[in-house]
């Protein structure tokens, strides 16, 4: 069985850990960062904000690098994403 | 047989010796004491209940609640209970005993009944639909699902949403809605007909009284429900009446967080969990008028009549 289960509801996601019985909320930037990372696993930080933006309709710069970079973060702490 | 058909005295020596079998939604419980307040509201609130002999009824829960050592029968009296024979609360004073046996109930339900998953939450049901109310203490949750369910509602639940791990389905549990300080009077004064219990004060929730399930939710009892909304309500003084909505990612955490038994059930409640969110619209509710709040649950009920038909 997959370590993680996910949910998808609107543009947001419930988490399920499997290995330490955790919950949580990844927000749409989250989930979206998420996919990203599944789809584009070399993808630099610059890359990242075009691609959410154009996820969003919205200009790159709209997207902080800082949300991005808070948002991989929480991906990472919570395991989802590998400490590079 | 209805507990109603028992007479005072035989309601009293029945609860004092073999005890009085009740049952309340998808459980059955056996229940005995000593102490008339406790006889007094068992026959006050659970008249309509069905009732069997407990010497030949299979009971999920087997309950006492009676006073500890001779000592403290003089000495600030107090009161235990107990649960197959331990005891899982410090005793409280006798005056609250009626309420403890009430809470007592909902514990066991709460720590034992993994075939649901139980949330922290009202629930009442309209159309075939639940509307399921969790909200922090405080909020207004109990005075919202006790008018609701004085309106026309039928109550499922003021304390313990029972979803159905197999089926998705809400089952009901209407036992007695537990009301605490200012919605006392304002459930009286909303309801002038419906019947509350005298208050007990200085309890840990402040005053408590309970009030009558309805008739019909009780006589409804086994009938489940399909999940139709989680809505979060909130009392606020001269606020108008908004329905707004929110996160269902984050009510599902919420939910999850204030479920008795999501733990417990691992990778089950969280596909439990995420089921129902599916297939519920996720509100939050200010409201300051019952009337008001009523007028638009009514709404909420009937738009999703039309939408199934």
């Amino acid at each position: 069985m997959a370590r993680f289960q996910i949910k998808h509801f609107d543009d947001e996601a419930a988490l399920f850990d499997t290995a330490s019985g955790d919950t949580h909320v990844l927000s749409a930037l989250a989930t979206v960062l998420y996919s990203i990372c599944l789809e584009a696993p070399t993808a630099t930080l610059t890359d990242m904000q075009a691609r959410v933006a154009a996820r969003f309709a919205l200009a790159p710069a709209d997207i902080p690098l800082a949300d991005i970079d808070d948002a991989l973060t929480h991906l990472r702490r919570i395991g989802l994403l590998a400490t590079p | 047989m209805k507990l109603m058909q028992l007479s005072p005295a035989a309601l009293r020596r029945q609860l004092a010796g073999s005890g009085v079998w009740l049952r309340t939604g998808p459980f059955s419980v056996r229940v005995r004491s000593r102490l008339p307040q406790v006889a007094q509201g068992l026959a006050d609130l659970y008249g309509q209940f069905e009732t069997r002999s407990p010497i030949e009824a299979f009971a999920d829960f087997h309950v006492e609640i009676n006073p500890p050592g001779l000592l403290r029968r003089w000495l600030r009296p107090q009161v235990n209970f107990s649960f197959d024979g331990e005891r899982p609360f410090k005793p409280l004073p006798l005056d609250q005993a009626y309420p403890m046996l009430e809470w007592g109930l909902n514990w066991c339900v709460a720590m034992h009944a993994h075939h649901y998953l139980v949330i922290h939450a009202g629930v009442v049901e309209k159309n075939g639909f639940a509307a399921i109310l969790p909200a922090p203490p405080g909020s207004g949750k109990s005075t919202l699902t006790a008018a609701l369910a004085l309106s026309g509602w039928r109550l499922l639940s003021d304390e313990l949403t029972l979803i159905d791990r197999a089926t998705g389905l809400i089952h009901p549990l209407p036992r007695p809605v537990s009301l605490k300080n200012a919605s006392i009077p304002l459930i009286q004064s909303f309801a002038p007909d419906a019947f509350l219990t005298r208050a007990v004060h200085d309890t840990a929730k402040g005053s408590v009284a309970h009030l009558r399930p309805p008739r019909d939710s009780v006589r409804r009892q086994h009938e489940p429900a399909r999940p139709g909304w989680v809505i979060f309500p909130k009392w606020q003084a001269g606020a108008a009446t908004t329905l707004t909505p929110r996160s269902r990612a984050e009510t599902f955490l919420y939910l999850a967080q204030n479920a008795f038994n999501y733990s417990h059930l691992g990778a089950d409640g969280f596909r439990v969990g995420t089921a129902l969110i599916d297939a519920v619209d996720c509100y939050d509710f200010t409201y300051s008028r019952l009337d008001e709040a009523i007028a638009r649950f009514d709404r909420l009920a009937e738009e999703r009549h039309v939408d199934a038909a």
